[in-house]
């Protein structure tokens, strides 16, 4: 058991090897299931529904690598799909509930929610470094406070319909490959990118691995973990207004508990809890690795709700295979 | 004096560890109500052996005997219950109980139905408070109270163990002058009870106060065990020190011969371990700094790149003020710190050679917009092969290479960068010899190249080896400045433990 510990987690090639093999088989599995799964279609069809979980999942990520882990993002993206309804509806605070009118024409809309989600994302940053609250206790506290703000601003109340631009977000077509989906691999080229060959991205993974390193080599570890916040909200509040698109409706109560699936994408993808170790297209592979298990389980006539339970005993098994023999991942020593 | 009775007596105590004979035919005798001084420099023995005694550490061949019944310690529970106590400088406390629940940890007394019964707990922990004379209400949190009354508790607790034996591991480090005159008061009344104590000490003074009996180690041998009224001062320098060969100094040729300062430290003070601390070190010129452990030096490190905010005192360089918030700054001014604690503080542990070499230095590899990986390893693999780093590629991650290789990598992250004043926190320690000299003799080389050197280390040969002028540190103080030609191993020791040079 030791010398596999020592394998398989010293040897990160091998741990990622084996995530490939684990998305082949399923592959291979839902292909028999049903005969339609690997038609070019039904591929397209299953990348778009993976893009909302993919965009807080690389958020997700560089908040990982960090060290950190934000809870708040679900809650982030269904404010912000709450927003743009609202932005969209702006009558609707003279009663005019269905006739869409905007505040502003809608892609300053996008910027003004964005930048609301990478501020909510700063605050996170700034609570957890400035204040001193755990990551975990901070974002706990922003989650339930956003999305309590999303059913307050909303009055409880789905917004029904959104203009065309913003439908064109979550349902629009490229050809044959769906707008969002291409969003999302632009987004994860970007990002693996910043990761590898910025300074910005080298000094997050020392900040994440070991923050009092980062700050003797002249890193400021602070500056780094609210910037990956940042980066978090936005991405949540990317994911919010495609989201809000794809369903043509702001809704407050969309995306609950997707901050789990997001964590469970990236530990998944073999980015380390830990911190300082990962990346983003591993986390790719990681949401891959989630839709299909669920796209399978939904095959099988699985209900969703028990279908937790299997996802569950995958993420104890991507965790247990990501942290043996780790310093901060393993009890053995304590 | 009569003949007191023997309580514990240790015979032919050997014990190694990978690489180091930490205690090498060691005996040891504790009478009953007999106040026992163990003394010796770091890396001594004093601490292996007192855990031997206290049951941590199991010895490789000897024996211990306690009241003429040869005893087997399994375990720290094991020598508790046998009576031997040993009160360790960090104290091993719960902190969100209370006193009583810290006194009683593990034997709390039960009531009839198998509760604990808390109401006879804090009855005998006033009880036990008092006989030491404690002002502590055992309801307290125990991290409410000072460092001092935590280790009054930690007394109270030997005690109401019934322990014959008491070790105090440098009981002074923590203690105000106040506090330790009623420690001493408490010893006092232990010793009339007829306990052993034995009492670690880095102050000479307080050896001869309250010490019956002084045994000496170096180097994990055995050098005398004497009482105390048969010594003098000089007499127990001389037994701490011994007349070692010292590695000879290589003659430093390139410090600026009208020793302008390049590097100055005024007043610099932050909490009690840096205290009004003044140097100046020119270019070219190896500042050493010597001190105990707890002396200040690392703290001092700390304190003048930033790394720890500091209340008052002034950095000049080049006879310019300059504001150090951060150790990004200091960088910035070219000043920078090897830590001591390689592993947790100097490397990232799971990247690769080449990842960590380049850290700070990345702004100067960089592309137009992007990273050049190709800059980077050529920048890495140059100084690998200056500084000799073994190992297969610079992608290897650097868990993997021996300690040497390890400190080597950690001088090369900043020997590229062009800076001006290196310090260094022990940068020797833990790695294999012909390593030690190597690292020195790249700090000798970036002497030549005229930079500015703090080397601190706790070998006395090492930094008589290699510093210029050596300061010394006790209590956050920097209580002397000795040049290379007036440096002693016998002055260094004396000033570190507070007393007067001989």
């Amino acid at each position: 058991m030791n010398r596999l510990a020592k394998y398989i987690s010293h040897d990160s090639d091998l741990s990622i090897i084996l995530r490939y093999v684990v998305l082949l088989i399923l592959i291979v599995v839902a292909s028999i299931m049903a005969p339609g799964f690997i038609s070019m279609q039904n591929m397209l069809n299953l990348l778009r529904s993976f893009s909302f979980l993919g965009f807080i999942s690389i958020g997700m990520t560089f908040v990982i690598l960090s060290g950190g882990i934000d809870l708040s993002v679900a809650a982030i993206l269904a404010f912000s799909g709450v927003l743009l309804g609202l932005f969209q509806h702006w009558g609707i605070y003279l009663g005019h509930v269905d006739t869409l009118s905007l505040l502003a024409p809608t892609p300053i809309l996008f910027l003004i929610i964005l930048s609301i989600g990478s501020i909510f994302g700063l605050i996170n940053g700034l609570l957890i470094t400035k204040l001193r609250i755990a990551d975990f206790a901070a974002t706990l506290g922003s989650m339930i406070f956003i999305r309590g703000f999303a059913f307050a601003i909303s009055g409880g109340r789905s917004i029904f319909n959104l203009d065309g631009m913003a439908l064109f977000l979550g349902r629009g077509m490229v050809g044959p490959v769906p707008f969002v989906a291409i969003l999302f691999f632009i987004s994860v080229i970007i990002c693996s990118i910043i990761l590898r060959y910025t300074i910005f991205g080298k000094r997050l993974y020392a900040t994440g691995e070991n923050p009092i390193v980062a700050r003797l080599s002249g890193i400021n570890p602070q500056k780094y973990k609210i910037i990956a916040y940042t980066i978090s909200g936005f991405f949540a509040s990317l994911a919010g207004i495609c989201m809000a698109g794809r369903l043509n409706v702001g809704e407050p109560r969309v995306a609950e508990g997707w901050e789990l699936d997001a964590i469970a994408a990236v530990v998944i993808g073999g980015t380390s809890f830990a911190g300082g170790k990962g990346g983003v297209i591993n986390t790719v592979l990681g949401v891959i690795i989630i839709g299909l298990i669920r796209n399978i389980l939904s095959l099988l006539g699985i209900l969703p709700d028990p279908q937790e339970m299997i996802m569950g005993i995958v993420l104890l098994f991507a965790i247990v295979i990501g942290s043996l023999g780790t310093r901060k991942g393993s009890l053995a020593r304590v | 004096m009569t003949e007191q009775r023997v309580i514990l007596e240790a015979r032919g105590i050997n014990k190694s560890f990978p690489g180091v004979k930490a205690l090498d035919n060691v005996d040891l005798f504790i009478k009953a109500g007999e106040v026992h001084c163990l003394a010796g420099e770091n890396g001594a023995g004093k601490s292996t052996l007192i855990e031997i005694l206290g049951g941590t550490y199991q010895m490789d061949s000897g024996e211990l005997l306690l009241n003429n019944q040869i005893i087997n310690l399994q375990n720290p529970k094991h020598a508790q219950e046998l009576g031997i106590a040993v009160l360790h400088q960090e104290l091993p406390i719960l902190r969100d109980l209370t006193v009583a629940e810290n006194l009683f940890l593990g034997r709390q007394p039960r009531s009839r139905f198998g509760l604990v019964d808390y109401r006879k707990m804090y009855k005998d922990a006033k009880k036990w408070l008092d006989i030491i004379s404690a002002d502590i209400n055992p309801r307290t949190i125990l991290g409410r109270l000072s460092v001092s009354k935590q280790q009054l508790v930690s007394i109270a607790k030997s005690i109401s163990l019934e322990a014959q034996i008491i070790i105090l591991d440098e009981p002074s480090a923590v203690l105000t002058d106040v506090e330790l005159k009623r420690l001493f008061a408490i010893i006092a009344s232990l010793k009339a009870e007829g306990k052993g104590i034995i009492y670690i000490s880095h102050r000479l003074e307080e050896i001869f106060e309250i010490g019956d009996q002084v045994t000496v180690l170096r180097n994990g041998k055995l050098v005398g065990s004497e009482p105390i009224q048969n010594l003098n001062r000089a007499d127990l320098v001389k037994m701490l020190v011994g007349h070692e060969v010292l590695e000879s100094y290589i003659a430093n040729q390139s410090i600026d011969k009208n020793r302008t300062p390049v590097f100055e430290v005024n007043g610099l003070n932050h909490g009690h371990l840096v205290r009004n601390i003044n140097l100046k070190v020119s270019s070219g010129e190896i500042f050493g700094i010597y001190g105990l452990v707890g002396s200040g030096r690392t703290e001092l490190a700390r304190a003048i790149i930033g790394a720890d905010r500091i209340n008052s005192g002034q950095i000049i360089l080049d006879k310019k003020k300059v504001c150090i918030k951060s150790p990004a700054d200091a960088i910035g001014y070219g000043i920078c710190l090897v830590p001591e604690d390689r592993k947790g503080q100097g490397l990232l542990l799971e990247k690769s050679i080449s990842e960590n070499i380049s850290l700070p230095s990345l702004k100067s590899l960089k592309g137009k917009l992007l990273l050049n990986y190709g800059k980077i390893s050529k920048y890495s693999d140059e100084y690998m092969k200056k500084l000799r780093i073994i190992a297969s590629d610079s992608g290897q991650t650097v868990k993997y290479l021996s300690g040497g290789n390890q400190q080597k990598v950690v001088l090369a992250k900043w020997i590229g960068m062009n800076l001006r004043v290196f310090i260094f926190d022990e940068p020797t320690r833990g790695i294999d010899v012909g390593a030690k000299e190597e690292i020195r003799n790249l700090i000798r080389d970036l002497a030549r190249d005229k930079k500015s050197i703090i080397f601190i280390s706790s070998e006395i040969p090492e930094i008589l080896s290699i510093a210029d002028r050596i300061g010394i540190m006790h209590e956050g103080r920097m209580i002397a400045i000795l040049d290379r030609s007036d440096a002693t191993k016998e002055k260094l020791v004396a000033y570190s433990m507070g007393g007067i040079a001989v």
